[in-house]
């Protein structure tokens, strides 16, 4: 022991030698209680919002590791006390020890490392019991029949009640037309910003901005479009010409076409059908059931939608469905793109964030549409997890003991499942085929 | 072997660090195990402990719930709940749990004990200790206090007859059993009640002069002494541990790995170089066996 | 009630303590209770100061209740321990403070950290007592000087109780005690050098110091004037009390002594020291008795004031008898018992 006992005399000749100025710069601050005070309102706020998924992702397993740790100097303490009392059971363990049989000292500290992971095991146990528990009953509180396996599905449901009722009392209220407003183009237009099959107002406002909305949240333009076209160009130039339902100012079939690709634009908007005509591509300035059911049935290549069907109505959306199988010819593609809201971080944020949004269109559902309206072959693709909110793997060294390998085995095994359905791809894409031709 | 006795814990959010020392310090032979409403309880659960948002709806274990930093209103007391609450959080009857290191060698001091040392050491016969943000000083009261570095903060805190200190050195100054004076905020901190484990002054000369006044009040003092290392001394977590069985009637099983003698000697809290424990090994060392809590020798494993 | 009552005993010697055990143990059997007695031995010197309190932890012991006594049975660990404490290790604690011969406590490192030890062993093994009673208000202020512990004084009859009543005042004052140092005998002894006749005084009692004592009263010319009649058989004894002046006690730092208690019980006035321990939480100056400064002349101006005004003796002594009024076992054991 290097420091002498504090009630020596050699300690108090210590204290009495400090006659001197103590060394000022060696105080170690006092703790105050204030940060301690911010530090409750601060848990107390944390607390309240927080999920215990998040709780999970912010410790992780490292901390349980330490936790292990941190007890067993303690109780090793104990036991090497206990043995020098001379339990005489321990004297004879230590003469088979001295022997070459046993090491005492080892035996006690596995104990402890046993116990002290067996106390992390029941604390973590807990925790994931808990955030179970939270999950089951958010999916029983979506979807009472299925759980959360059908949790977004039912979600969809609902809130494609709650908007047809909202719709209807809205038009069953309203006699006169709304007074357009300013922004829009031209007054007898639909006042929908984006296009769309049928007849029906797909946006119930007249006074949303829709371009600078989607300019502020949907993200860089340049960037979304050339992951588009890394993603489809090579399967469009294979099915010609390309359809772009919904076109807008034509920025990808510009670049399509830039790779010789023959396309064709759809867009009602006046505005923004004159700048995609602009890039030197043919636009038709119409409905995409009017223009569709005037082309020749099987003269199309492909038809390509990003974020449009999420916007139409059912009905509206299975005719588009139904006319594509028809205009398409054999062996041709029908992709479209939407956010998925099967990842529910997906749903609770952009998805609701777009009030043009009619419902969430599930994959499964979207699926099944594309199956019953006549493709033959219906995929799905998946694109951009959402990464930044995964829970953390942890990855433990050869070194680590075995129960913390099975530990993290398993933690990270759960934390997998949990990061799918909280955190999972933010896009998908449906990529259906028409029958291939009678073979003659 | 005889079965394990369980305390089942349900747990919900967070997973407090105090929670996890008190359950590594359960008495040898108390387990803990994870729990949750939603399915069967393992064999051998004695009593529950709550750290969640769930509660008991038909108690029929005896239960402990431990109140988390956060929650507004306190857990129902009464009908002999136990709470256990971080230190500083809870209310005077609650376990608080502190998870301060205990300073070295810290053992305590009592008023009488420390004057004789004091005479023995040659040191004033009235000598207070004074901790501050900027250094600790020592002296006679009423005279002009000497300087002493701050590393010798556990020598006074062992022998003066009245310290006055905040924070951590107010926390070593209770596990030496030192009459003590601080600030409201520091007694808040650690859980103390004002007047029975600390006397408690806002202002610095208030707490110079209360000081100077314990040295003069052998009884005060004493009192002051005991409580409040006891309140210091039950905040450690195995203390918790132990009172938590204790109100919650969990006895563990009587076989354990750790002798009788050592059990009742740490019980009292014996220095681990203590004369009485060479007398207790000494008196045991002709009797193998008699203290093996069933141990076999043709067995590796300690039961 | 199954209660089981602990004590410690150095073998072969009896006194106050294992007295008051028994009477204890027949007080709790009259109110109804199953009772036993548990005594260990204990020894008292710094080398083996631990051992016997650490016997007691190991002491398996079933029972309702247990009512722990003396320094160290109080170490017997059961959920329901009350202590009714006689008496602490007087040695580490006021003996080593007063230097007392009998103490083997010194100013050295050694010494302070047994006497350190002791107080926490003391601390822990008390603060688990569902309840902590002492026996006199001294004992009380001793463990709150030296443990920082609460307690709350307990008073119970004297031996002879029930046989002890008020006579007349008579012409010699009585000292009834074992004739020892901490009693301090010679002090009445010299005090009667300075009282004038026929006041006399009976000394009552044997002890190490009989022959002495009655050596000194021999050579100071008192003999026939102070009596040192040795053991004095109980029926005699009462008769004594009833016919005292006054009774004249003056022990040094006294932890209970009896006198006091059955001097009131026959209606005497006490004089006792100021220095006297627990005598003073029943004679008060001037009301029960009353108190010297502790030297000869003081102790002859009590004696003499008391002679010359029996009036006086008559009112202090009615005052003490009230005092002592509301004593009794069954009060006694309702208190320990209580849940």
């Amino acid at each position: 022991m290097s420091t002498p006992d504090p009630t020596s005399a050699e300690a108090v000749e210590r204290l009495r030698g400090a006659g001197v100025p103590a060394e000022q710069p060696a105080a170690p601050p006092e703790p105050s209680p204030e940060p301690r005070r911010w530090g409750q309102v601060a848990t107390r706020v944390a607390g309240r919002g927080r999920r215990a998924a998040a709780g999970l992702a912010r410790r992780g397993l490292a901390p349980v590791v330490r936790r292990a740790e941190a007890r067993v100097g303690q109780r090793v303490h104990r036991m090497v006390v206990d043995v020098l009392d001379g339990d005489p059971a321990l004297a004879q363990v230590r003469e088979v020890a001295d022997r070459g049989g046993l090491d005492p000292q080892r035996i006690r500290e596995r104990d402890d490392t046993v116990h002290s992971a067996h106390v992390n095991l029941e604390l973590l146990k807990g925790e994931l019991r808990h955030v179970q528990s939270t999950l089951d009953e958010l999916g029983m509180a979506f979807a009472p029949g299925t759980g959360l396996a059908g949790a977004g599905a039912r979600y969809a449901e609902l809130r494609e009640s709650v908007y047809a009722l909202e719709r209807r009392l809205r038009t069953a209220g309203t006699t006169s037309p709304p007074p357009s407003s300013p922004g829009t183009a031209a007054a007898d237009l639909p006042p929908r910003p984006r296009p769309a099959d049928g007849d029906a107002p797909v946006l119930s406002s007249t006074l949303f901005d829709y371009v600078g909305f989607e300019r502020r949240f949907r993200g860089d333009p340049d960037a979304i479009l050339h992951t588009l076209v890394d993603r489809y160009a090579e399967l469009l130039s294979d099915h010609q010409p390309v359809v772009d339902v919904g076109c807008g100012r034509g920025e990808l079939l510009g670049m399509l076409a830039e790779r010789g690709i023959e396309v064709i634009g759809i867009e009602p908007d006046p505005g923004m059908a004159a700048e995609a005509r602009a890039r030197g591509i043919t636009v038709h300035e119409e409905l995409a059931g009017d223009w569709l059911r005037s082309v020749p049935d099987g003269s199309l290549g492909a038809i390509i939608t990003t974020h449009v069907l999420e916007h139409l109505e059912l009905d509206d959306m299975i005719e588009l469905l139904e006319l594509a199988v028809v205009k398409l010819g054999p062996d041709s593609v029908f992709i479209s793109e939407t956010p998925n809201p099967a990842s529910l971080i997906v749903l609770g944020n952009s998805y609701l964030l777009d009030p043009t949004h009619v419902r969430p269109l599930h994959p499964s559902l979207l699926a099944f549409l594309c199956e019953k309206a006549g493709f033959r072959d219906v995929r799905l693709r998946f694109y951009s997890p959402a990464e930044d909110y995964h829970l953390p793997m942890t990855e433990l060294g050869e070194d680590a003991p075995e129960w913390a390998r099975e530990l993290a085995g398993s933690v990270n095994k759960g934390f997998g499942v949990l990061n799918e359905v909280l955190f999972g791809p933010q896009d998908y894409a449906v990529i259906a085929r028409t029958p291939p031709a009678p073979s003659n | 072997m005889t079965a394990p006795v369980r305390l089942a814990v349900h747990i919900g959010r967070d997973v407090p660090d105090g929670l996890n020392a008190v359950l590594s310090a359960l008495p040898p032979g108390v387990q803990p195990v994870a729990a949750s409403e939603r399915e069967a309880l393992p064999e051998g659960v004695v009593a529950h402990l709550y750290c969640s948002d769930v509660r008991p709806r038909r108690p029929v274990a005896p239960y402990a719930v431990w109140w988390m930093a956060g929650e507004d209103a306190a857990p129902a007391a009464g009908a002999g709940v136990p709470v256990l609450a971080d230190a500083g959080h809870g209310r005077p009857d609650d376990l608080q749990v502190s998870l301060r290191a205990w300073p070295e060698h810290a053992r305590p001091v009592l008023p009488f004990t420390r004057a004789g040392l004091r005479r023995v050491r040659e040191l004033p016969a009235r000598l207070v200790g004074e901790s501050r943000s900027d250094g600790v000083s020592w002296g006679v009261p009423g005279e002009q206090p000497a300087v002493a570095a701050r590393d010798t903060w556990p020598t006074l805190a062992a022998l003066a007859s009245a310290v006055v200190a905040t924070g951590e050195d107010l926390w070593t100054a209770l596990a030496w059993a030192a009459p003590a004076v601080t600030d409201a905020a520091s007694a808040r901190l650690l859980g103390l009640t004002p007047g029975e484990d600390v006397l408690v002054d806002d202002d610095p000369a208030v707490r110079t002069r209360l000081a100077a006044g314990l040295a003069d009040d052998e009884l005060r003092a004493a009192g002051l002494a005991r409580r409040g290392w006891q309140a210091a001394c039950c905040r450690r977590p195995a203390a918790v541990a132990a009172e938590l069985c204790r109100r919650l009637g969990v006895r563990p099983p009587a076989h354990s790995t750790v002798s009788g003698l050592t059990a009742a000697m740490d019980e009292l809290g014996t220095p681990p170089h203590s004369l009485v424990r060479r007398r207790a090994r000494a008196a045991t060392a002709g009797l193998p066996g008699a203290v093996t809590s069933g141990w076999r020798p043709d067995r590796e494993e300690h039961p | 009630m199954d209660i089981v009552v602990c004590g410690a005993q150095k073998p072969f010697v009896r006194g106050g303590a294992e007295q008051h055990q028994e009477n204890l143990v027949a007080a709790l059997e009259a109110a109804g209770h199953r009772v036993d007695l548990v005594r260990l031995p204990v020894a008292w010197e710094k080398g083996r100061l631990f051992d016997s309190p650490l016997a007691w932890r190991m002491v398996p012991i079933d029972a309702d209740l247990v009512i722990a006594t003396n320094f160290p049975s109080y170490f017997v660990q059961h959920p329901n321990k009350v202590v009714w404490l006689l008496h602490q290790h007087r040695g580490a604690y006021d003996g080593f403070e007063a230097g007392a011969s009998w103490s083997d406590f010194d100013w050295d490192d050694v010494s302070l950290e047994e006497q350190r030890l002791m107080t926490e062993w003391d601390i822990a093994a008390l603060s688990e007592a569902q309840k902590v009673f002492s026996n006199s208000g001294v004992v009380s202020r001793r463990l709150a000087r030296f443990n920082g512990l609460d307690s709350t004084p307990l008073a119970h009859p004297p031996p002879l109780h029930d046989v002890l009543h008020p006579g007349g005042f008579g012409d010699y004052v009585l000292s009834v005690q074992r004739q020892e140092a901490n009693k301090r005998p010679q002090l009445l002894v010299e005090a009667m050098t300075r009282v004038a006749a026929p006041t006399r005084a009976v000394m009552a009692g044997r002890g190490e110091l009989l022959e002495q004592l009655r050596g000194q009263v021999a050579g100071a010319g008192l003999s026939g004037r102070v009596e040192l009649p040795g053991f004095v058989a109980d029926d005699e004894l009462v008769e004594l009390y009833a016919g005292a002046l006054a009774v004249v006690y003056v022990p040094e730092d006294e932890d209970y002594g009896y006198t006091t208690l059955q001097a009131f019980y026959a209606g005497k006035p006490v004089i006792c020291a100021a220095d006297s321990g627990a005598v003073l939480d029943w004679v008060e100056d001037g009301v029960t008795g009353l108190v010297c400064d502790g030297t000869p002349d003081g102790l002859a101006a009590a004696v003499r004031r008391l002679a010359e005004d029996p009036g006086l003796a008559q009112r202090l002594g009615a005052a003490g008898r009230e005092r002592v009024a509301g004593l009794s076992w069954a009060d006694v054991v309702a208190r320990l018992t209580a849940p």
